[in-house]
């Protein structure tokens, strides 16, 4: 293993920027974002997490899929989308879990090559929490505040040093091609295993394996759900999307484009004939909740929720997540 | 103070359940600890009611929800929300029945005050059956925009960079105690008047079509800037618009029932006279 | 109209003109049938009452790149629905209000009150107009945004 100053991450992003489009936490007026680093950019290293999850960069919230356009009374596509290599800096381990989820997804039955393609091309330097955000439950599910697998680099604050974890061949090849990286001792290892350890030991803890939920209890939370959206498009396991085609008003062209949607919209399962299914409030509550923690489990083995609280933090009625958890292990 | 409010709360609260004049109360109560909106049926559960200076929550956007006679808790921005709701009969007012409290100004989890309520100047309820409490001096209107924002190309970078953050994920619209269309327009598919998926001028005609449909109406309660995930101060559009509907039309939101829409009604000479000015006013 | 950044020499606006059908579109066809000359920056949209006109046209109109809105009623006491006119005054009052808090120059819209048989006047708003939003430039608000947006 090795480590790194802190004092030169920034110098190791900057090095990575030549080859790599680089992405990083940005604190601006107090809201933390992933933001592509700019010359004037200086990234956060002190941070909870984002307030959108990073899903963003490989599911964006908009993406044209393909253009078209008529010429010579023919159609004809453009595929316009193009991935150059990308380094994602600071991503934590919930959110890392949270792409494991959504490959399951990707990778059902069609593939989706949008997102494939970005997860391939896009290297993850993850950082291992060592103080737990006040509303993290990434200890139920396992998905923190440590990481065993699923990104290139692995880095825990050991003080005035990361330790940093291979976790790939191309976190590897990053390592190797860099002077800014020491060998770490053997006290440094037993010191970040400390510190992640004594930062799972401040989050609440449940047995998820046990969970079996309580649907009337979360109807009851679901008549207070304002089905306002925002837990979904936060969520760094939420991959609904929709897809539209839109023309240009000059011309006959257009684009094919994809965007996020969200459960909770009534127009989500809007049929023709006006009927629609989860016509309640409270009904698209209980399916957001039962996909997560249910379906998504029965279907890829994995729950469909990491732990990250965004949801808890950000729900105006305050529904918790990890309430509902709670009640369903009891 | 608030520990006296929240006595007489339940106590009235019990009263009016065991004579059968509500179906039930409408209030706040812990879950964890968070303050949340709860809903009390019987009059032996009236003790989970509280009132402090957490309950920021506007209950007006549930009330809208409920069916049958109900008891609401009303703060100064919950009542002036309640009234608007009547004025755009989305209410019954004989299904009402309101505790005013005077509001302490509400704090978040850190103790720190709410911007909206920093700025309120109707901490008192304007409308209520039973009053709870004492009413708290209301503070005077702040003369200046707080944002302070220069030139017209400043204004426009400023909010070109708050929207550039915007995720549209609709929450400011969805948590608004006002926003009670059926079918909105910022939704709409055909014609689809803000395009999904679409670049930062569509979220400018979003939040700008959003802020004229606050026109005279809102209440200025902060949920939509605390509901943001990503913190756009989107209070300042709504208040500026109200402000203006002020300073024109002389209607303040949400403190009478009786008032008219301003932007439905109209006065013949007045509205002439404005129209001179506002053509002379240097842009 | 969409896309395009003209420089501001040589510029020439789009103006979309929302005329209502009983005086000011009445108003632009006597213009037109007396064969008085006005610009032709302005694109006509027919509406049947002023008041027909929803803050999101021109907010639409801007957004697809008109650089100012002209919107025609009757005069004052002289609505065809007996009313109309005085809700589009208050809007659009309002309105231009909002615009200049979020930066977009409230001369960009324009509401004017021109009966049908003011064809001169009309052509004499629409040449008004014109010039002075070719002294002010673009608007652009597309792009303008864009480049704000960092």
């Amino acid at each position: 293993m090795k480590k790194i100053k802190k004092a030169d991450v920034k110098k190791f992003l900057g090095d990575l920027k030549k080859e790599h489009e680089v992405f990083a936490p940005v604190d601006e007026d107090g809201v933390v974002e992933f933001k592509r680093l700019s010359k004037k950019d200086e990234p956060t290293l002190d941070y909870v997490n984002s307030v959108v999850s990073p899903k963003g960069f490989f599911l964006p919230m908009k993406e044209k899929i393909l253009g078209f356009r008529e010429a010579n009374d023919k159609i004809e596509l453009i595929d316009e989308h193009e991935v150059g290599g990308r380094v994602l800096f600071g991503i934590r381990p919930c959110d890392v879990n949270g792409l494991l989820v959504l490959d399951n997804v990707a990778r059902e039955e069609y593939m989706d090559p949008y997102y494939l393609e970005r997860r391939q091309k896009t290297i993850l330097i993850a950082l291992e929490c060592v103080k737990p955000g006040v509303d993290c439950f990434c200890r139920v599910f396992g998905s923190g505040p440590g990481l065993e697998m699923g990104a290139d680099l692995v880095y825990t604050d050991i003080g005035d040093y990361f330790l940093v974890r291979v976790g790939s061949d191309k976190g590897a090849k990053l390592l190797s091609g860099s002077d800014y990286f020491v060998e770490a001792s053997d006290a440094d290892e037993k010191k970040a295993a400390k510190l992640v350890d004594e930062c799972a030991k401040k989050m609440s803890n449940v047995e998820s394996s046990k969970l079996k939920l309580d649907l009337e209890k979360i109807r009851d939370k679901g008549s207070w759900c304002l089905n306002c959206y925002s837990c979904t498009f936060i969520c760094p396991t939420c991959y609904c999307f929709d897809v539209v085609d839109r023309m240009n008003p000059k011309g006959c062209e257009g684009q094919r484009i994809r965007c996020w949607d969200s459960c909770m919209n009534p127009q989500f399962t809007l049929m023709a004939g006006n009927f629609n299914p989860r016509n309640k409030k409270v009904d698209r509550f209980v399916n957001r909740i039962r996909h997560k923690l249910e379906y998504m489990r029965d279907r890829y083995g994995v729950f469909g929720c990491v732990g990250c609280g965004r949801c808890v933090r950000e729900c105006p009625s305050h529904i918790s997540m990890l309430e509902i958890i709670q009640e369903g292990v009891r | 103070m608030s520990a006296e409010i929240q006595d007489a709360l339940r106590s009235e609260a019990r009263k009016l359940l065991e004579e059968g004049k509500v179906d039930k109360i409408l209030g706040y109560c812990m879950s964890g600890d968070r303050v949340v909106p709860c809903m009390v049926y019987a009059a032996d559960e009236v003790d989970k009611l509280i009132y402090n200076n957490r309950c920021k929550i506007n209950l007006a956007r549930y009330l809208r929800e409920c069916d049958g006679r109900v008891g609401v808790v009303a703060k100064g921005c919950d009542s002036r929300a309640i009234v608007e709701l009547l004025k755009a009969k989305q209410l019954d007012r004989s299904d009402l029945f309101i505790w005013g409290v005077s509001c302490p100004g509400m704090v978040d989890s850190e103790g720190r005050q709410y911007r909206s309520c920093s700025v309120c100047t109707h901490r008192n309820p304007v409308v209520y059956d039973g009053f709870l409490g004492k009413l708290v001096e209301e503070k005077p209107r702040l003369k200046d925009d707080e944002l302070g924002l220069g030139s017209r190309d400043e204004r426009m970078s400023y909010w070109s960079k708050q929207f550039s953050r915007c995720i549209s994920c609709m929450a400011c619209r969805n948590v608004c105690p006002m926003c009670y269309c059926k079918e909105c327009v910022l939704e709409k598919k055909d014609p689809e008047w803000v395009a999904r998926g679409g670049d930062i001028s569509d979220i400018f005609v979003y939040h700008a079509i959003k802020a004229m449909h606050m026109a005279g109406r809102c209440v200025e309660c902060g949920e939509c800037e605390r509901a943001c995930p990503v913190d756009i101060p989107l209070m300042h559009l709504y208040s500026r618009v109200c402000r203006d509907v002020e300073q024109l039309f002389g209607v303040e939101a949400g403190m009478d029932e009786n008032d008219k829409p301003p932007l439905s009604v109209f006065d013949l000479e007045a509205d002439a006279i404005l129209e001179e000015n506002e053509k002379n006013k240097k842009s | 109209m969409e896309g395009g950044k003209q420089k501001k020499k040589g510029f020439e606006p789009s103006i979309v003109g929302f005329l209502c059908n009983w005086c000011s579109y009445a108003g632009a066809d006597l213009a037109g049938t007396s064969r008085l000359e006005y610009p032709p920056n302005l694109r006509v949209i027919r509406v049947m009452c002023s008041s027909r006109v929803n803050p999101l046209f021109v907010l639409k109109a801007y957004q697809r790149g008109a650089d100012g809105i002209l919107i025609g009623g009757c005069h004052p006491q002289d609505c065809h629905y007996m009313e109309g006119n005085y809700y589009t005054r208050r809007r659009f009052m309002l309105m231009r209000r909002l615009l200049d808090y979020m930066g977009v120059d409230s001369r960009r819209l324009r509401v004017e009150w021109v009966s049908a048989s003011e064809g001169e006047r009309f052509a004499e708003v629409v040449r008004e107009y014109t010039d002075e939003l070719k002294k002010m430039g673009p608007l652009d608000l597309k792009n303008q945004m864009m480049q704000d947006e960092r």
